[in-house]
């Protein structure tokens, strides 16, 4: 084996810690699918004033192909990732602790009860794309600031823009207050985040491991060393 | 294992440093193991870019050493092998970064022993 630096270490270290979490293709890219197919839905939705049967059983087979899509894909995804690169048994670490984990719970039932006071649905989307950011961000130093995760951070801060009160982004809040745009801005941080995740975790390993070797295993005395 | 605390030159403290886990593709594998609960046989292929028999060794060799423990099982007819890391194994992997870092510390403040300058010879008249 080729002498170890302190960056593959730590790209071990990373990979291992997080390789459910970098398996986007699982569950990611099908939920941000399936967002996208209600995303379009509704925008059909929208756009169809003489609403007729026929529309809608052709809307509900669509609705239906793509749960069934990412369905099929999710099972497809997760004997890829099994057969490819094997299956790791992540080690639950609770940085919060049982006091943590009870104020956590607190703070989310009093945002719940401040987002039912808010006086309109575009409020309510700032307040969204406040918790979204906050959230993705928090991720992004989760996963130890790293530039391969620079995406959650550009989607958080992104969302965070979006939740200040700016005159100018008025009418992107209120195209995001719509079902439409929720479900296309949703589906779409799932499968670019999903497909780069996925991304990291081909190319991370691809460096640890460059290509299969054919090389002549080592002799018992020699591993003894 | 060592656990004493180093004494001596940098170079003696590396001497001191367990072999066990100072090797680089054993170190990559409790690195690994140390990150995670239990890993399989082909993902620590796939991390550590070994061969199958050279992995075998070296998750043996540590196994031996009671650092790491190994179970078979069977998914689907077909046999798993996982490795999970002890918890002297934890321990000791603790204690090795714990050694590295006293050794970065010494390393950084070490200075070279100046030699001994010679008397000169006495002057014959």
């Amino acid at each position: 084996m080729n002498p170890l630096s302190p960056q593959d270490l730590d790209r071990i270290r990373f990979v291992t810690r997080h390789f459910h979490d970098l398996q986007g293709l699982r569950s990611k890219v099908p939920m941000g699918l399936l967002c996208l197919v209600l995303g379009l839905l509704s925008l059909a939705n929208e756009h169809v004033y003489v609403p007729s049967p026929g529309l809608a059983l052709l809307a509900l087979a669509l609705l239906v192909a793509g749960a069934g899509a990412s369905w099929w894909m999710a099972r497809w995804a997760r004997s890829y990732y099994t057969s490819r690169f094997g299956e790791v048994e992540r080690r639950e670490v609770n940085p919060l602790g049982p006091w943590g984990r009870r104020g956590a719970v607190v703070l989310a039932l009093t945002l719940v009860l401040f987002l039912f006071t808010l006086p309109s649905p575009e409020a309510l989307t700032r307040a969204y794309c406040l918790i979204g950011g906050a959230w993705a961000c928090g991720l992004w130093v989760r996963r130890g600031s790293r530039l391969c995760q620079a995406h959650y951070l550009g989607f958080g801060v992104l969302a965070l823009g979006l939740a200040a009160p700016v005159r100018a982004l008025d009418s992107l809040v209120l195209l995001l207050s719509k079902n439409v745009g929720l479900f296309l801005a949703v589906g779409c941080f799932l499968v670019v985040t999903g497909l780069l995740d996925h991304l990291v975790l081909v190319r991370t390993l691809r460096q640890l491991a460059p290509e299969p070797r054919a090389q002549p295993s080592v002799a018992p005395s020699e591993a003894r060393r | 294992m060592s656990g004493t605390p180093f004494e001596g030159t940098p170079f003696e403290q590396i001497a001191q440093l367990d072999r066990l886990i100072h090797e680089p593709a054993r170190l990559a594998i409790l690195v690994a193991l140390a990150a995670c609960e239990r890993a399989d046989f082909l993902f620590l292929q796939r991390i550590t870019g070994l061969t199958k028999g050279n992995l075998s060794a070296h998750l043996s060799r540590l196994q031996e050493a009671g650092l790491v423990e190994i179970e078979k099982r069977f998914v689907d007819k077909k046999s798993q092998t996982l490795a999970r890391l002890s918890r002297p194994g934890r321990e000791a992997v603790a204690s090795y970064w714990r050694e590295m870092a006293a050794l970065q510390q010494s390393a950084t403040r070490w200075r070279p022993a100046t030699p001994a300058v010679a008397k000169p010879a006495p002057s014959v008249s």
